[in-house]
């Protein structure tokens, strides 16, 4: 037996490492005693304390493998790779900890990067589903960085689909004053998940904040998924559903936020792409539609600018643009309106085709518009 | 007795003289052959001796013994039957030696006695270093694009034997035809409607020799702009006309009906095509492949995403050098293949993605769809072209639009200008000399820098650009690159993001 564990956040680590460990047992045993007394208790196969009656399926045989979890675990080793991976662990003690009035609080968290995020601040939380359009991923990525342009938190889920363009679209902000984001993850902090995300996983971590209930070496377990999106409806003042299935964990997110009575908004979608089946189903339960990204600024008490272009876009003109000429005036208005190929360009402006491309290229150094292969992408 | 015929075997797209040796002697009847043949020359033996007899002549009853030499080259088909034929005749006294000295040939003989074609006269007309060579009669254009002079064709055996002993009337000489009737050029660019990019793009292309990436959902016309594309390049330089005529004989390619191939050829293979099948190679003999058929023409890949990975990224050494350099065991060869890709893709597997928001497609499968691209073969596409597909009313009542004649004759001059820089086309300008052929007015120059800086460009990158703008420069008739042609250059490089697997 090595050294005993003193440290409290270290022991809520090592507790959580053990099997099926999710937040209401976690919760049930440090009801008993301390972290630490829990933690030496279970190394010898015992609950510590008295902590009332065991939550459903704590069974002898589950405390008997918790215990011999807890055996197998090397204190040092683990606080040293969460030391090594630069992942924080934060306890209800913690100063940064944001869910002192929640319902059903985590018992422990880790976290990597801007800590300074988890302080109250507007948050938005911008979920949907993995299987999306690429309407709805567009849509995601302009509400993403519509509210990061406009001071709010964006928080998701980091998954596939919408989630991950919500936190590109925070990412891709390119305003002055915006705002980061929050990814809220299902696995441990080390195990990227999915993979198509890895290269917005490490960004995310280095410009925003990544925060998981799960210790590190967890891997993509389903029962966590639906955990962790309570987390995100804890930490927001506003959840946005931009595409939902008719059954889908985006909609778990949005009843969790029900249950803490913060507001759920929805972005509509057509009544034929079963991708906004759910979404479209919240509307007709009263949700207030999200039609741009200034709807949710309003929500969460912020004031956009006349900058921010949400969904449907603000026209930017008011604020740039003195010195473009007509056909670059022109250009960034129609792009404004949504994605544009060059041949309606064309077919709009009667421009030959060189000319055109020449000044989409002026645009583009300019940072007003993108291109997406031959389509013009505005912002 | 002993005789001896030239006749030649191809190797890749090269002719290698092989020397027939018959010698026939007394002892037991049988028949021996040496010097590397492989199934199809070693079966050779079997329609030999049914050629002779249903020619009416003798098969000798003694001991036949055939050498093929070199005998370290490897020998393969049917092309030898002819001079093993004829060798044994003359071993067995029915042709007097003297008379086939002078002579070469080459062909498969079929048991009534009739000549048949073979793959490859192209290259092994040249190679027989005889005065005459007579081939099979459909091949006699063929032979006589390497050999203007003593090509002779035989419709079977037995006409061969009696003009070479007098008894019939001597073998007719192939001249090569003086005019060629205008080869197909394909559909005309007239069709393409609607797409104004589009065609500009593939104007651009066929101007400067630039490989172009067509990014859309089906039936956005992309395998159309493939097809006009060819039809602007202008015909091919002697040289490499040659070059093309000789990889198509060799492949079995049928060619033109003047013999030599003067129009660049498109070849799109389907993208089941195997590694060999695409780059060439083989077991039994070196076979020019797909990429060397495309030489001074267009190789056309659609469904770029369904190709295989490994089959892609054996593109990228024959895509910087001009030429594949294919070696096995034994054998190399170096084949020409200098052609311009146009690839084409579905923006994902369902087709829908990017432009309609009807893409069922999970990201997963998007990833997957793409990740066979290589960066490394992208990078390679000067242009990357999203086509959409055009507006219904401008299919119906468009303006019509220019036709081909008149765009070709625009990529024609562009063509004249780089072969005035010692080029074949703007692409092919080496990086180093890019400051002496395609010079930057300092305006031009900012703009190269700014993207630079933004991270739009990489090394590599910042070379085609600079050829693309020069193919620019030279469509508007402009000598020093300006700031207009680099930020268009720049803007035909876009990447469309489904390519890259990622959301907009």
């Amino acid at each position: 037996m090595t050294a005993p564990v003193t440290d409290d956040a270290l022991a809520r680590s090592l507790l959580a490492t053990c099997h099926g460990m999710g937040p209401a047992r976690l919760a049930w045993l440090l009801s008993g005693a301390p972290a630490p007394e829990a933690f030496e208790a279970l190394c010898r196969g015992r609950i510590a304390g008295e902590p009332g009656p065991a939550p459903p399926g704590v069974t002898p045989a589950l405390v008997e493998r918790w215990a011999t979890d807890a055996r197998r675990l090397d204190p040092p080793a683990v606080a040293e790779a969460l030391a090594r991976l630069d992942v924080t662990v934060l306890t209800p003690d913690s100063a940064a900890w944001p869910f002192a009035h929640d319902p059903d609080p985590p018992a422990v968290l880790f976290a990597r990067g801007h800590l300074g995020l988890l302080a109250p601040a507007p948050r938005a939380a911008v979920v949907g589903t993995r299987r999306c359009s690429a309407v709805g991923r567009q849509a995601a990525y302009q509400l993403g960085r519509g509210l990061a342009q406009g001071g709010a938190v964006v928080v998701s889920g980091l998954a596939a689909g919408i989630d991950g363009a919500a936190h590109a679209g925070a990412l891709g902000a390119t305003d002055g004053n915006s705002a980061p984001t929050i990814a809220v993850v299902g696995t441990g902090l080390d195990r990227v998940y999915p993979a198509v995300n890895r290269r917005l996983w490490a960004e995310v971590g280095e410009r925003g904040l990544l925060i998981s209930e799960s210790p590190l070496g967890t891997g993509p377990e389903p029962w966590r998924f639906p955990a962790r999106n309570r987390l995100i409806a804890g930490l927001c003042a506003v959840t946005v559903v931009v595409e939902s299935h008719v059954r889908g964990g985006a909609l778990l997110t949005a009843n969790e936020a029900a249950d803490r009575g913060t507001a759920v908004m929805a972005v509509p979608g057509a009544i034929i792409s079963s991708a906004s089946a759910g979404s479209n189903q919240l509307l007709a339960d009263g949700c207030p539609p999200v039609c741009s990204a200034a709807d949710v600024l309003h929500q969460l008490g912020l004031h956009p600018s006349l900058a921010i272009a949400g969904v449907g876009g603000v026209p930017p003109m008011a604020t740039q643009g003195d010195d473009l000429g007509p056909l670059a005036r022109l250009i960034v208005d129609e792009a404004s309106a949504g994605p544009i190929h060059v041949d309606q360009l064309v077919a709009l402006t009667g421009q030959a085709v060189p000319e055109l491309m020449a000044e989409l290229q002026r645009l583009r150094s300019h940072g007003l518009i993108r291109l997406d292969g031959s389509t013009i992408l505005f912002g | 007795m002993f005789a001896t015929v030239a006749s030649a075997v191809v190797e890749g797209v090269d002719g290698h003289p092989v020397s027939v040796e018959v010698h026939v002697s007394q002892g037991l009847p049988g028949y021996t052959m040496v010097g590397l043949p492989d199934a199809s020359c070693r079966e050779s033996r079997d329609r030999v001796r049914a050629a002779i007899l249903s020619s009416g002549l003798v098969w000798p009853q003694k001991r036949v013994t055939i050498n093929l030499a070199p005998s370290g080259l490897r020998k393969h088909g049917a092309s030898l039957d002819l001079p093993i034929a004829l060798g044994i005749l003359a071993a067995s006294e029915q042709i007097e030696a003297e008379r086939l000295e002078p002579v070469g040939a080459v062909g498969e003989l079929g048991l009534d006695g009739s000549l048949r074609p073979v793959k490859g006269l192209v290259c092994l007309a040249g190679a027989i270093e005889r005065p005459r060579i007579v081939v099979p009669e459909s091949g006699g254009a063929e032979a006589a694009i390497t050999r203007s002079e003593g090509v002779e064709v035989a419709a079977s055996l037995r006409q061969l034997v009696d003009a070479l002993r007098g008894d019939g009337p001597p073998l007719s000489p192939v001249r090569p035809p003086d005019r060629c009737e205008p080869d197909e050029r394909g559909g005309d660019l007239a069709d393409v409607r609607g797409q104004p990019l589009a065609r500009w793009a593939v104007e651009v292309a066929a101007a400067g020799g630039h490989h172009l990436l067509l990014v859309g959902p089906p039936g956005s016309g992309k395998t159309m702009l493939a097809t006009r594309l060819v039809g602007l390049l202008p015909d091919l330089a002697r040289a490499d006309a040659l070059a093309a005529t000789r990889v198509h004989s060799a492949a079995g390619v049928t060619l033109p009906a003047c013999g030599l191939v003067r129009r660049p050829p498109l070849r799109a293979p389907h993208h089941a095509a195997s590694l060999v099948a695409l780059v060439g190679g083989g077991t039994a003999n070196l076979r020019p492949g797909e990429i060397s058929c495309a030489h001074g023409g267009v190789l056309f890949l659609d469904e770029l995403g369904e190709f295989s990975a490994v089959a892609l990224d054996a593109l990228r050494q024959p895509l910087e050098e001009g030429v594949v350099r294919v070696t096995r065991a034994a054998r190399a060869a170096t084949l020409p293949a200098r052609f311009l890709l146009v690839a084409a893709m579905n923006p994902c597997p369902c087709g829908e993605g990017g432009t309609s928001g009807r893409c069922r497609c999970t990201e997963q499968v998007r990833a997957r769809y793409t990740r066979r691209l290589s960066g490394p073969l992208l990078d390679r596409f000067d242009i990357r072209l999203e086509v959409a597909p055009p507006a219904p009313h401008m299919l119906l009542d468009g303006p019509a639009e220019e036709p081909s004649a008149v765009v070709a004759a625009r990529v024609h001059r562009v063509r004249a200008l780089a072969a005035e820089r010692g080029v074949a086309a703007n692409a092919l300008i080496p990086p180093g000399r890019l400051d002496e052929l395609a010079p930057l007015r300092p305006e031009a120059r900012a703009v190269l820098r700014a993207a630079l800086a933004a991270g739009q460009l990489t090394g590599r990158g910042l070379a085609r650009v600079r050829t693309v703008a020069r193919t620019l420069a030279d469509l508007n008739g402009v000598g020093e690159i300006d700031e207009g042609s680099v930020s268009a250059a720049l803007s035909l490089r876009a990447v469309p993001a489904s390519v890259l697997g990622v959301p907009r």
